[in-house]
């Protein structure tokens, strides 16, 4: 009997470390998670995945998925423009310690409220002209933009580039995720 | 003996994985786009818990693997009807014609001033900038009657983010 226990640990721990290394040893898949309370009462889950062939050539997948699973909102870009910006044609190595803290600091997202937006005063051409120093954008029109932002709505704001982020709401009209403002350079 | 028991499901239970996804399809095509003898590869890739639930990913990439371009959506809300109900076989038939861009050149972009069913963040000197150096285009479905459009700078060996716009009426409204 303790043979064929011994046995069963044994085929268990060799299962155990074939799922956990499906790749070659120079791919980079790597992941991190977070819970947030945004959309509604149950928590969201969000995500973080890194997959390249190696780390310096991972792509970086941000995704924010509701209690049953439903994903609410997706972003893709590249590690190097996420950490360095612009692009390299010879990029530096990353070591998949780097790629975890950047996934692990990507899900530390900031929920706070649409109203913490600059105001876009009657008058003035565009969100970016209403704000001196960072530049804000949006593809709402004023009046929208307005409506939401002193509705004092849930806000989700995540990183979109080394000096970007886009702000997320929940349209209170279709109950589905909307990108009020995006700033940053 | 039962602790030893114990300790077998506690094993089986660790190598559950951090994300357990039960609908992963990739695909991969190679295209043209950087050069006309370029061998740069799209991926796309669609992953979640349930084959309705899913998040797409289309990546291009150049031959030694530098991602040049990524973008994420979810699928359901982006592409509608194609993802209810839908199965491995329709999300793997559905990638392989989202894995097809349309490839094209700058100067066949619409002049300043843009229309509504076009968008862009880049500014009026950019834009007009990129449009008169004919650079390599490729676009992408980004929902349903809706493509993202990138160029291909050769100076800095990479791509950006051009426009959005409503899908060509001569073509179709989905992959």
């Amino acid at each position: 009997m303790r043979v064929l226990i011994a046995g069963l640990l044994a085929v268990l721990a060799t299962a155990c470390s074939e799922q956990r290394e499906p790749r070659t040893a120079e791919s980079c898949a790597r992941t991190a998670t977070r819970q947030v309370t945004w959309s509604g009462q149950a928590p969201d889950t969000v995500t973080a995945r890194a997959d390249g062939p190696t780390c310096a050539q991972a792509v970086v997948t941000f995704t924010i998925r509701n209690a049953d699973g439903d994903p609410l909102w997706a972003f893709a870009s590249t590690h190097h423009d996420m950490i360095v910006g612009g692009y390299s044609t010879d990029p530096a190595a990353v070591s998949p310690e780097e790629v975890d803290r950047f996934l692990a600091s990507w899900v530390d997202v900031t929920v706070n409220s649409s109203a913490d937006l600059p105001a876009w005063p009657e008058g003035v051409e565009s969100l970016s002209a209403a704000v001196e120093g960072i530049s804000y954008f949006t593809e709402l029109d004023r009046e929208a933009y307005e409506m939401l932002r002193t509705r004092n709505l849930p806000q989700l704001c995540f990183a979109a580039s080394v000096s970007s982020s886009q702000c997320l709401i929940m349209d209170p009209l279709s109950n589905a995720p909307l990108m009020i403002a995006a700033y940053g350079s | 003996m039962r602790a030893i028991l114990f300790a077998a499901f506690a094993m089986l239970a660790a190598c559950a994985p951090r994300e357990q996804a039960s609908c992963e399809v990739r695909f991969d095509r190679e295209i043209a786009f950087t050069a006309p003898d370029a061998a740069d590869v799209v991926t796309v890739l669609a992953l979640g818990p349930s084959c309705e639930q899913l998040t797409g990913v289309f990546t291009l990439s150049d031959a030694g693997g530098d991602p040049l371009w990524a973008w994420a959506a979810p699928m359901r809300p982006a592409f509608g009807d194609a993802f209810a109900g839908a199965d491995r076989e329709a999300v793997r038939a559905f990638l392989e014609r989202w894995s097809q861009p349309t490839i094209a050149r700058t100067s066949e972009s619409p002049p300043w001033p843009l229309t509504d069913n076009l968008v862009t963040t880049l500014d009026q000197a950019t834009y007009e900038d990129i449009r008169a150096r004919d650079l390599p285009m490729l676009c992408h479905f980004s929902g349903t009657g809706r493509q993202a459009c990138v160029f291909w700078e050769p100076a800095a060996a990479g791509a950006g983010h051009y426009f959005d716009r409503d899908a060509p009426e001569a073509g179709s409204t989905t992959p």
